[in-house]
């Protein structure tokens, strides 16, 4: 999956696209790398060309979130596309990010 | 103005000492900060400063003849805590106590020292050195030499002593009377509100206990829903088999998410006490699980957090109560908050309820014929019986209440329910053979059909039991609430035709002693406590005909 840092001002947008899955799950942990060491997360994830992610992808999502959580930043999820959204709704993931169009 | 000679020797020694006190500063703030954090107290406020120079020569020009060096002078560096509650002022004080060496001699609690005209509502003092075990330098042992000052009072005490610190009246003496009275009784308000706080703070730490033991006992239909009961009861991880359960299915594994915000939800569900979760979990169990089973068992995701057992419980709970898409939609606005995925949210989630007939079928083994055994036994209980000056059989206005309910809910036991509603009340039936035959959940709602005694004293009048029942169904569950509606419109829609054919000359068939204003309050009352089934077409007849029956202008004043 491509994965595009782009820091504007004090928010982080990420775009992603392609598939999420256990292939390529270490190539996105590397990626976000740089967004965990971030001391003030202010993380927007643009999904729009997100197709697809895997318990994998939703694990490292997770750590994300803690991280951005212990260092009381923000974390949005924006655009997802239907069936990924299915995936984070029937996990109860939707319950533990912040989701918005 | 400048200083005399002992004075200016002693400004001097102050400002070479200065990083020395710096030092002192820095080391007492932070372990203050640390002592407090450690023991898990929560204070308003740690602070700290070095007297300046300005203070300091105006201290020395009024006394400076008693000091011999800076070293006398005890709150050069002064710290002060601010906390929240009196109590807490000791345990602070406590702290102190181990950690700094206090200088007794010197320490005042200037708490003891008030007369009792005297103003103030003060605070706690210790002089206090930092021990060599604490830190030591040898390049500067006046670190452990010089003493500091350490304040510990409440929040109320610190805006009292600031206010008054405004004013700048610092001696007793200049202060006028006036003020003197005004300003005591001030202090003796804040000392009453320290104390009533205090005394608020043992209760909650008292009720959360209570709650506590509550809870530990399993008696949760006495546990009224609220924050700390709900907290208590996530505590003993009330969906761990459900979740367990669910996971099976990809063999996932559990992330164990916060639960907590689903006390709104379930108090938007009229959940009133603990009794209604737990029956939640017990009821609705198999058709989360379902749920689950045929959204999981396609895919390969091996994680899910714990709030899809509440989350599944609540879509089930849902669409077996009749409440539909627009009931999805309520819940999932309320869980993920207003956005535009929540319409295609709920038509996803309502097809996959419909295509696994979680909407039909129930999670009692009886299911398959319950309603035809139901509608069976409810004949043989009513057989042989009229209903009141009809000349037709009982059992039609039962049969009438179950096609109520069912253009409300296919749940089949809320259907048999409606079937059997008035066979406790009216015939030999009881509720046990009821739970034998047809279950707990069918059986617990005829009950609340039929209980009308509800706990009023024999003798009472008709209006004093038509109030008990009415207080009853107001506070029911949304499934009792159902059936009581198939019921009372069943009657409504017989009253409405008879009123037709009638007229007034009707009310001299009830027992009601003041006819149609008595029967006007009552239905009205009941449309107000069925209220929540307001979307239902059901009710909305209802309430059709109870305004065409009982013009408004018919209720009495005096009700």
């Amino acid at each position: 999956m491509d994965v595009t840092i782009k820091k504007e001002g004090t928010k982080t947008m990420v775009t992603l696209q392609g598939r999420l899955d256990t292939t390529n799950a270490d190539l996105f942990q590397q990626d976000i790398a740089e967004l965990m060491q971030d001391e003030h997360p202010n993380i927007e994830f643009d999904c729009t060309d997100m197709e697809y992610t895997s318990s994998q992808g939703l694990r490292l999502f997770l750590m994300l979130q803690k991280r951005v959580n212990a260092k009381k930043g923000s974390l949005v999820l924006r655009h997802m596309r239907p069936q990924v959204k299915e995936v984070f709704d029937i996990t109860g993931f939707s319950n533990i990010f912040k989701i918005e169009d | 103005m400048s200083l005399d000679l002992h004075n200016q020797m002693i400004l001097d020694e102050y400002r070479e000492q200065l990083p020395v006190f710096k030092k002192i500063q820095e080391i007492v703030e932070a372990q203050l900060r640390q002592c407090i954090a450690s023991n898990n107290l929560y204070v308003n406020a740690v602070e700290s400063r070095i007297k300046s120079e300005k203070s300091l020569t105006g201290k020395l020009q009024q006394k400076g003849h008693k000091y011999n060096s800076v070293k006398d002078i005890t709150d050069i560096v002064g710290a002060r805590v601010i906390t929240f509650y009196t109590d807490e002022v000791d345990k602070i004080a406590a702290l102190a106590d181990k950690i700094f060496e206090i200088d007794w001699a010197n320490s005042i609690d200037k708490r003891k020292m008030l007369e009792l005209d005297q103003f103030g509502y003060m605070s706690l003092h210790y002089i206090c050195r930092i021990p060599k075990t604490l830190y030591e330098d040898p390049e500067h042992p006046e670190i452990n030499d010089y003493r500091f000052e350490l304040q510990m009072r409440t929040a109320l005490q610190h805006v009292w002593a600031t206010i008054n610190h405004d004013t700048g009246y610092k001696m007793g003496v200049e202060v006028p009377w006036e003020y003197l009275r005004n300003i005591n009784r001030i202090a003796g308000m804040l000392e009453l509100a320290d104390e009533q706080f205090s005394r608020i703070r043992k209760e909650i730490i008292d009720y959360r206990r209570n709650i506590q033991s509550l809870v530990a006992s399993g008696n949760f239909d006495e546990v009224p829903l609220n924050g700390d009961t709900f907290k208590s009861f996530l505590a003993l991880n009330p969906f761990k088999r459900l979740i367990e359960k669910i996971a099976a299915i990809n063999q996932a594994e559990i992330y164990n998410d916060d639960l907590y915000h689903y006390i709104s939800i379930f108090k938007k569900m009229q959940f009133k006490t603990l009794g209604d979760v737990v029956r939640l979990i017990k009821e609705y169990s198999d058709d989360a699980y379902q749920l689950a089973l045929h959204q999981f068992a396609s895919t390969d995701l091996d994680i899910v957090a714990l709030s899809v057992a509440p989350q599944n419980l609540c879509i089930a709970h849902i669409v077996k109560n009749g409440g539909g898409e627009t009931g999805l939609k309520t819940f999932f606005d309320k869980l993920f908050g207003k956005n535009n995925y929540n319409r295609e949210r709920v038509h996803r989630v309502y097809s996959l309820c419909q295509e696994i007939n979680i909407i039909e079928s129930s999670s009692n083994d009886l299911s398959s014929n319950l309603l035809d055994r139901a509608l069976k036994f409810a004949i043989d209980a009513h057989a042989n019986t009229e209903r009141r000056g009809k000349g037709f059989p009982y059992i039609v206005h039962p049969m009438e209440a179950v096609e109520i309910v069912a253009s409300i809910t296919p749940d089949q036991e809320l259907l048999a329910a409606a079937a059997l509603h008035d066979t406790v009340e009216d015939t030999n039936v009881t509720v046990e053979q009821i739970r034998q035959e047809f279950g707990d959940r069918v059986a617990r709602i005829v009950k609340a059909e039929s209980d009308n005694q509800h706990g009023v004293p024999a003798g009472s009048t008709w209006k004093e039991r038509k109030i008990a029942a009415l207080d009853v169904l107001r506070n029911a569950s949304q499934e009792v609430k159902i059936v009581a509606l198939g019921d009372k419109l069943s009657n409504m829609r017989a009253i409405a035709r008879d009123y037709q054919k009638l007229g007034d000359k009707l009310w001299d068939r009830f027992h009601a002693p003041n006819g149609k204003a008595d029967h006007a309050w009552r239905y009205h009352e009941l449309a107000k406590a069925l209220s929540s089934l307001k979307d239902t077409d059901a009710y909305k007849e209802f309430e059709y005909l109870v305004n065409k029956t009982f013009d408004l202008t018919e209720l009495r004043i005096d009700n």
